[in-house]
C-alpha cells in the first residue's frame, strides 16, 4: 500500500537575520514514510526538532529543502513546493493537526471551535451547521468537557481543557494524515485513556498518524512504530557561521 | 471546491509619488473565498496598493484583472468609467478605515444600507426597508436604529453599518483598509468576529490592509508583507508569522508586544 | 463688411421701429450675448433636462431676483411677441410688475395678463392653470438648477452622476422623507425625470404643477442666473415625477374651492383676512381666476335679458 505521507531529504535551518544572520540548524536529511493505519511516534529529547518536523509537514514552518508528499485524493502534491492555495486545500481536506497549544479566537465558543472543520466544508447552510455542532457535542461529552463550558470561548479554560478542545477539533473530521503534538501532556488519567482510544480509532479507520508522545504509556498504547530523531539532527557547527 | 481562475490578479503594479515609488512592482493573486492580509508599517505602500487594485487609483504601471460574474476576466482600468462604477456598487465593497468616509452621515442607517439597491433600480420602499432591516440585524445592530442617523452612532456601530452598506449587494470581493483600527479592543473583537463569519458565510474574497498582525492572523489565510512599496514576503498567514523568512518580516513579528 | 455696418452685431440699436427708447440694445442684452444664450438654449432643447452652462451676464437686478429667466426671455423675445410675466401665479405682484416693465421698456413689445394671448410667459414658481398651446414658450426662473445639490455638494460628483445616469441618491432622499415623515415630504421643486434620461429640478413650482410639464405642447425653458445654467423641456416630452412603487406621486388637494371663482381644480393660496383666524382660499393664478369670473359674468349677462324682459 502506498504511504499516505512521504518525506524525502527534509531539512530545516532557521536564519535569524536580526541576530547577525545566525543560523540554527534543526533538521537534516529526514526520510520518512507513513502508511495508512500506522502511528509513528517521534522519539528524542527536548529540542531535537520533533515539533519542528510536524510544523514543517503542516507547512506552518517552511522547509529549507526536501519534499513532503501527500495525496489529496486525486494526485500527489509536494507540500514543500505547493502554493498557498493548494496548502489551504490540503489542510482542509488531507492533513489534520493538533498543535501543542490551543490558539483561541475571541468570542468563538468551544463548541464552534470544535465544529469548525466541519462547518468549513458546508456553505453555511443551517443543516450542515446543526449536524456539525451535534458531532462536536458528542466529542466534548466524550472528553468530559462540562456542558456549561460549551458556549464559552476557551481562553479562560485550564490547560487540560484547552488541550481537549484542541484534540476534539483535530479529530472531528477524519483525514488521511494526522499530526499530533503532545496530545496528552496536560491530561488526567481518564482523559488520557479516552484520547488514546480516539487515536487508535483513527488509526483503525486508516489514518496515517505521526505524533509526539512524551508519556511512555501513551506511546506504548498507540504507536505502531517509533522513529528516533537522532539521525536527523544537523551536526552543530564548531564555530558560528560567518563565512 | 477550487476555481481555476483567481478573482483578482494584480501584476507588476507600480505607483510613483514624485520620485518615490509608493508601490514598486507588486504582484499577487486572490482566489474566490480567500482573505488576504496586506501588512506593513506606515509608509509601506499597503493602502496605495489597495487603492490601485480597487480601481480608486490608476497605477503608473502594471495591470489589475478581475474575474466578473458573467463576462470573464476584465482589465479594470480598461473598463469605462460607468462600468467601473457599476462594479464598485455591486460586485465590490470598500470598507474605509474611518467609517464616516464610507457612509452618508446625513441620512438614516436604513437609507445608507438601501442606497445601493436604489441605485440598481429597486423602487419599492417596503422591500428596500425590509432588506436594510435584515442587514442591520446581520451586523448585529438593533432594528430600532434603522431610522437613526449615523451621527448618533459609536465608532463600532458606524463600522458595522459601513459593512452592511457594502454587503447588501452581495459583492464577491471586498477591500478593507484597517477596518478595526481606532476601535476599542472589545469592539474590535466583535467586529473581527463579524467579519470572520460574514466572509465565511458569503464566501467573500477580501483584501485586508492592516498594521496589526493579530488581525491578520485572525481574518486572513494568506498574507503579504510590504516594505517601502515592495512585497518582501508572501505565504500562508501562520507560516509568515511563525516562520518569517525575510529580515523585515522577522523584525516586524518580533516587535509585536504580547499582553 | 465692417462690424459697425452690420446691424446684427451693433452694440446699440435704439431705432424707433423697436419701440425701445432706453438707449440699451433691444431687450437690454447685446447681440453677442443673445447669440451665446441662444446657442445654450439650442443645446438644452437638444438634450432635454440637461443643464447647459452659460455665461450669465450682469443684469440690473441682483442674483435671486430672476436674472436667469430674464436673460432667457431677453435672448429670444422678438418685436412681435406678446409677453406675460407672473410671480407665484399673479401678474400684479411687485416682481412680476418690475420684470414685465423692464422687458417692455427695452423692447416695446405688447404685454398681457391673459395666458391664452401670450406668446412668451416668464414665471416664478407656478405654471399657469390654463393649458398652454403649441408655439407658446414658458420661461421658468430657477434658483438652484442641480436637483442633487443638497445630497451631494460636490459638483464634480453630480456632473458624473448625470453623465452616467446614476440617480439612486435622489431616491435616497425620498426614502428618507418616508422614513422620517411617513410620506414624501417634498412639496415643491419636486424632482422629475425628463425623457427617461435626465434628472431635473423643475424650479420651486408646487408639485401640484408637475403633471402640467408632461407632454406639454409648449416649449419650456429654464434659466438660473446665479448658477449660470440653462435647461429645457421641448414640446411633447415625457416628464415623470419620482416616486416609489408603493408610495406613488400625489398632488396637493384642498377641501375648499376658490372663494372668488369657485374653481376646485386650481392651486389655492390661503389668505388671512382678519386677526381672529379668518381666512379664505383663492386661486393663485390670477388670470385663471379672472377668466373664470368673466366667463361667469358673461354667462349671467347672457341670461339676464330674459329676466328683464319678464
Amino acid at each position: 500500500m502506498n504511504p499516505a505521507l512521504r518525506i524525502r531529504g527534509l531539512a530545516k535551518t532557521f536564519v535569524l537575520h536580526n541576530q547577525g544572520g545566525a543560523e540554527l540548524p534543526v533538521l537534516y536529511g529526514v526520510d520518512l514514510d507513513v502508511h495508512p493505519g500506522e502511528c509513528v511516534a517521534l522519539d528524542g529529547p527536548s529540542g531535537a526538532g520533533k515539533s519542528t518536523l510536524l510544523k514543517c509537514i503542516y507547512a506552518n514552518y517552511r522547509a529549507s529543502s526536501g519534499a513532503i508528499v501527500v495525496n489529496d485524493g486525486a494526485r500527489d502534491i509536494d507540500m514543500a513546493a505547493a502554493s498557498a492555495r493548494e496548502l489551504i486545500a490540503l489542510r482542509r481536506d488531507t492533513l489534520g493537526y493538533v498543535s501543542q497549544f490551543l490558539r483561541t479566537i475571541p468570542r468563538v465558543s468551544a463548541l464552534d471551535i470544535v465544529a469548525g472543520p466541519l462547518l468549513e466544508t458546508g456553505g453555511g447552510e443551517a443543516e450542515v451547521a446543526r449536524d456539525a455542532r451535534r458531532e462536536a457535542e458528542q466529542l466534548l461529552l466524550r472528553l468530559r468537557i462540562p456542558i456549561r463550558l460549551w458556549s464559552v470561548p476557551p481562553a479562560t479554560f485550564s490547560g487540560g481543557e484547552q488541550q481537549r478542545i484542541n484534540i476534539a477539533r483535530g479529530l472531528i473530521r477524519a483525514k488521511p494524515v494526522l499530526l499530533l503534538d503532545e496530545p496528552t501532556a496536560a491530561l488526567d488519567a481518564d482523559n488520557r485513556i479516552t484520547v488514546m482510544a480516539m487515536i487508535n480509532e483513527a488509526r483503525a479507520a486508516g489514518t496515517a498518524i505521526i505524533g509526539i508522545f512524551h508519556d511512555q504509556r501513551v506511546r506504548d498504547a498507540v504507536a505502531t512504530r517509533v522513529v528516533d530523531m537522532a539521525p536527523f539532527q544537523r551536526a552543530q557547527p564548531a564555530t558560528p557561521t560567518g563565512a | 471546491m477550487s476555481a481555476q481562475t483567481p478573482i483578482l490578479r494584480a501584476m507588476n503594479l507600480t505607483m510613483h509619488y514624485g520620485a518615490r515609488a509608493a508601490v514598486d512592482d507588486a504582484s499577487f493573486d486572490l482566489w474566490p473565498g480567500e482573505v488576504l492580509a496586506v501588512v506593513g508599517e506606515s509608509g509601506s505602500g499597503k493602502t496605495t496598493l489597495l487603492n490601485c487594485v480597487s480601481a480608486r487609483l490608476k497605477p503608473d504601471a502594471g495591470s489589475v484583472e478581475f474575474l466578473t460574474r458573467h463576462e470573464g476576466v476584465v482589465n479594470i482600468y480598461a473598463l469605462s468609467e460607468a462600468a467601473r462604477r457599476l462594479y464598485a456598487r455591486t460586485d465590490w465593497g470598500y470598507v474605509h478605515q474611518n467609517p464616516a468616509e464610507g457612509l452618508r452621515m446625513n441620512v438614516s442607517a436604513g437609507a445608507n444600507v438601501g442606497e445601493r439597491l436604489m441605485a440598481l433600480g429597486e423602487r419599492h420602499y417596503g422591500r428596500i426597508r425590509g432588506e436594510a432591516a435584515q442587514w442591520l440585524s446581520r451586523v448585529e445592530m438593533e432594528a430600532g436604529r434603522i431610522d437613526d442617523s449615523p451621527v448618533t452612532f459609536s465608532g463600532g456601530m458606524r463600522q458595522r453599518l459601513q459593512i452592511a452598506r457594502n454587503l447588501v449587494t452581495r459583492p464577491r470581493l471586498v477591500f478593507m483598509d484597517e477596518p478595526t483600527s481606532g476601535l476599542d479592543v472589545s469592539v474590535q473583537a466583535k467586529l473581527l468576529d463579524l467579519l470572520r463569519n460574514l466572509s465565511h458565510q458569503m464566501q467573500l474574497a477580501a483584501i485586508v490592509v492592516t498594521h496589526d498582525l493579530a488581525v491578520a492572523r485572525l481574518l486572513a489565510q494568506r498574507m503579504l508583507v510590504m516594505k517601502s512599496g515592495r512585497v518582501v514576503e508572501e505565504g500562508l498567514t501562520d507560516q509568515v508569522l511563525d516562520d518569517p523568512q525575510h529580515p523585515y518580516t522577522q523584525l516586524l513579528v518580533s516587535s509585536v508586544l504580547q499582553p | 463688411m465692417k462690424i459697425r455696418d452690420n446691424p446684427e452685431l451693433s452694440v446699440r440699436d435704439t431705432g424707433p421701429k423697436t419701440g425701445n427708447k432706453t438707449g440699451y440694445n433691444f431687450a437690454y442684452l447685446d447681440e453677442r450675448t443673445k447669440r451665446m444664450i441662444r446657442r445654450a438654449i439650442l443645446k438644452a432643447v437638444a438634450i432635454p433636462g440637461y443643464q447647459v452652462p452659460f455665461g450669465s451676464r450682469e443684469m440690473p437686478l441682483p442674483y435671486g431676483w430672476g436674472t436667469g429667466g430674464i436673460q432667457v426671455t431677453a435672448a429670444i423675445i422678438g418685436p412681435d411677441d406678446v409677453l406675460k410675466v407672473i410671480d407665484q401665479g399673479a401678474d400684479d405682484t411687485v416682481n412680476a410688475v418690475n420684470i414685465r416693465r423692464f422687458l417692455q421698456r427695452t423692447t416695446g413689445v405688447a404685454t398681457t395678463g391673459c395666458t391664452t394671448e401670450a406668446t412668451l410667459i416668464q414665471t416664478r414658481h407656478r405654471i399657469p392653470e390654463t393649458p398652454l398651446a403649441e408655439k407658446q414658450i414658458l420661461v421658468y426662473q430657477v434658483p438652484l438648477p442641480e436637483p442633487l445639490a443638497k445630497l451631494e455638494p460636490r459638483e464634480a460628483e453630480t456632473r458624473v452622476m448625470h453623465s452616467l445616469a446614476e440617480y439612486g441618491l435622489m431616491h435616497v432622499k425620498l426614502y428618507e422623507d418616508i422614513a422620517r415623515h411617513g410620506h414624501i415630504a417634498t412639496t415643491y421643486d419636486y424632482p422629475v425625470m425628463v425623457d427617461g434620461r435626465y434628472l431635473m429640478a423643475p424650479s420651486p413650482i408646487p408639485k401640484f404643477d408637475n403633471p402640467k410639464m408632461h407632454m406639454n405642447p409648449a416649449l419650456q425653458l429654464f434659466g438660473a442666473g446665479r448658477e449660470k445654467r440653462i435647461y429645457a423641456v421641448p414640446p411633447y416630452t415625457k416628464v415623470e415625477s419620482l416616486a416609489f412603487d408603493d408610495f406613488p406621486f400625489e398632488v396637493q388637494r384642498w377641501d375648499d374651492a376658490c372663494a372668488l371663482c369657485g374653481a376646485t381644480d386650481s392651486f389655492l393660496d390661503e389668505v388671512i383676512t382678519d386677526d381672529q383666524g379668518g381666512r379664505m382660499f383663492v386661486c393663485s393664478d390670477t388670470d385663471y381666476c379672472t377668466q373664470r369670473l368673466n366667463a361667469e359674468a358673461a354667462d349671467e349677462a347672457a341670461h339676464e335679458p330674459k329676466r328683464s324682459a319678464a
